[in-house]
């Protein structure tokens, strides 16, 4: 699978491509809209890792000529253009993912991961997630563990859906409030640690070995294997 | 142009009457000829050439004069039988045609005449004619009135044109002026204030507006710049401060690298949450006359999303948190931004309130508003420092050991405005408590 980097900043450029390459793609550079268009045509990329703000205009105008191309891969936009406002003009605008720059390269790490298990995930259709002792049903949005159902509240429930839909990967709290809570702002206070601690506690009930991990500087991560933090 | 276009609608006016009148000149004449001819075709019928004859004869008698009408009958043989010339004029021969012709008396005065030649049965040749003079005088004088009062109505035009347009080209050139002095950079210019309230007194006022907008977004783009650069120098020396012992803990292989790597990543975080909240602010209160992006909103559901972030750590903190009871209160506004306004306030009514406090989230209507009251029983605010708390940068007192920039309530503020709402601190007994009072939308209904 190909990532296509749209990006003028070759550090930067060069550090998404060297990240897309362990994450065993294909990486190719482009510092251009119009190189970018053509790229996609070459190369039919599953992800596009796309600047707004490069000499040739807005990357915002680029994805709507890519949609109008009929190109359906994922886009995720990296700018420096980080406010609130123009991360939800960016995903109204057609991207899938946004990410505000300087950012932290496990972030974009965990995103473009994220978008691409996304992209895996949405051709099955299945209501039962089991992951270890732990099964989650969509439809009666129940939980439970080792056999016991576990009471989780609606947002609890979106919130262990959003970890197993991503497990065994990085998540960090802004995916957590994008993604859970749908906010395009970050709160300052750590209303995100407060709901997964809830969540952890309930789920590591009679001793229960945790699923839910803290890594220091990135956020969760949700696994059955034991982790050093 | 006022004197040009005058003049040529007074022209075509002239010419149309011109047209007019000779055409009811013109029909007149015919009227008369046609009688004529009908008078002398019934004497005809009553003895033929006699009664015809006879019938001249007492026109002449009657002082019809040939400078007023001509009449002549002929025989076969074109021996004239009566009338008041002797020969047929040279332009007319017999055809029923209408022709109209001059003829020269013997003084040598021309006369023009309409008139036609008919053949009566029998082979008799019949004239009659009627001088133009009349017509020809009347539409002389219709020229000669429009050719005199064309130069009159050109020159009047052009005066009542400098006297309307000269005062309107002034205040032109005024407007222009000032727009010229804005374009190299004197922003303070307006145009002077117009006694009128007519089109260009409510353009020059127009003008002041948009400069005033124009100047205050300069003004707030200055100052926002002015903000970064003085504020950001804090955590700026932060920064170095943290590498600098980066690179005294790098010698150190004792020293654990990463909590340094660590304290400089949250630094940076804090720099650009800052930058981020400073430009939202600046947006926020450039967007403050504009409904871009706006929707009807619920504010009692953007309450309850809010609440349900916060109560785990309101719970968590031992904050009672009182939420308002259900009801629809709909707002014009941009949700996200009305979320981030309740979210900020809420974050600081939480964070100040102690153990064992309440935090209670009010929604209710009064008259055509939504009012949206947050209050809680921590410490409140001092009195000195309630004027000054939502400019940017503003932090209570003993604040030190909670985490913030002083920028949440300036943003609040700015989204309030930006939604028209009214903002005030109401005394309470204990802590601190603000309301907003939302415009309504209709189907608001509620406590």
């Amino acid at each position: 699978m190909t990532i296509l980097i749209v990006e003028d900043d070759s550090v930067t450029a060069q550090a998404m491509a060297e990240m897309a390459e362990e994450l065993g793609h294909e990486a190719v550079v482009v510092d251009s809209f119009e190189a970018c268009i053509s790229a996609v045509e070459q190369h039919a990329p599953e992800l596009i890792l796309l600047d707004r703000m490069l000499p040739s205009g807005d990357g915002l105008d680029a994805i709507a000529k890519l949609r109008l191309k009929g190109a359906g891969c994922l886009v995720m936009v990296v700018s420096a253009l980080g406010r609130a406002s123009n991360r939800v003009e960016g995903l109204e605008k057609g991207a899938d993912d946004y990410l505000a720059k300087p950012f932290d390269p496990l972030e974009l790490r965990a995103r473009m991961k994220a978008l691409l298990r996304r992209n895996a995930v949405q051709s099955t259709d299945n209501d039962l997630i089991v992951f270890h002792d732990l099964e989650i049903r969509l439809k009666a949005r129940t939980v439970h563990r080792a056999g016991c159902h576990i009471a989780v509240s609606p947002k609890e429930f979106e919130l262990i859906c959003y970890f197993a839909s991503n497990a065994n990967e990085a998540v960090t709290r802004k995916m957590l409030l994008e993604h859970v809570w749908k906010l395009n702002f970050d709160p300052q206070t750590n209303v995100v640690d407060v709901h997964v601690g809830r969540l952890r506690r309930k789920l590591e009930f009679d001793g229960l070995p945790p699923l839910i991990h803290t890594i220091r500087g990135e956020g969760y991560l949700f696994t059955s294997d034991p982790v050093g933090t | 142009m006022i004197a040009i276009s005058t003049t040529l609608l007074a022209a075509l006016s002239a010419f149309a009457i011109y047209r007019a009148v000779e055409k009811e000149a013109q029909a007149q004449l015919q009227a008369v000829l046609d009688a004529d001819l009908e008078g002398f075709a019934d004497l005809y019928a009553q003895r033929r050439t006699i009664s015809v004859r006879e019938g001249m004869e007492r026109r002449i008698a009657n002082g019809t004069k040939p400078e007023e009408q001509i009449f002549l009958l002929k025989d076969q043989n074109a021996d004239k039988l009566g009338g008041n010339v002797d020969d047929m004029p040279n332009a007319l021969t017999v055809q029923d045609r209408w022709v109209e012709f001059s003829l020269t008396d013997a003084e040598g005065i021309a006369t023009a005449y309409r008139g036609s030649a008919t053949e009566l049965p029998g082979g008799f040749a019949l004239m009659n004619a009627r001088a133009t003079t009349a017509r020809d005088a009347l539409l002389a004088s219709v020229s000669q009135i429009s050719f005199v009062s064309l130069p009159l109505i050109a020159c009047i035009a052009a005066l009542v044109g400098w006297m309307i347009c000269g005062p309107i080209l002034r205040r032109i050139d005024h407007l222009n002026a000032v727009l010229s002095d804005v374009e190299t950079g004197q922003l303070d210019r307006r145009a002077a204030q117009s006694h009128c309230d007519d089109e260009f007194g409510r353009l020059g006022e127009n003008i002041n507006r948009m400069l005033d907008r124009v100047q205050d977004l300069n003004r707030q783009t200055l100052s926002l710049a002015d903000h970064i650069a003085h504020e950001l120098r804090t955590p700026f020396n932060r920064l170095k401060l943290a590498l600098a012992q980066l690179s005294k803990d790098a010698a150190d292989p004792k020293a654990n690298l990463l909590v340094s790597v660590e304290t400089i990543n949250s630094e940076i975080d804090q720099t650009v949450s800052v930058f981020e909240a400073l430009l939202d602010i600046s947006q926020t209160e450039a967007d403050a006359q504009s409904l871009s992006g706006f929707v009807i909103c619920d504010l009692h559901q953007i309450v309850d999303d809010v609440v349900e972030l916060y109560s785990a750590v309101a719970e968590d903190r031992g904050v009672e948190l009182e939420v308002p009871e259900v009801g629809v209160f709909k707002v014009l506004g941009d949700g996200t931004l009305l979320m981030r306004l309740i979210a900020n306030l809420l974050d600081n009514a939480i964070k100040f309130t102690p153990e064992d406090g309440r935090v209670t989230v009010g929604l209710s209507t009064f008259e055509d508003r939504v009012v949206l009251t947050i209050s809680d029983t921590g410490p409140g605010v001092k009195a000195n420092m309630r004027d000054d708390m939502f400019r940017r940068f503003v932090r209570g007192t003993d604040t030190q050991s909670v985490p913030g920039h002083g920028l949440g309530l300036a943003l609040v503020k700015a989204i309030a405005v930006r939604h028209g709402a009214r903002v005030s601190l109401p005394e309470v007994e204990q802590g601190f408590a603000i309301e907003l009072r939302f415009p309504a939308q209709r189907a608001s209904t509620g406590s």
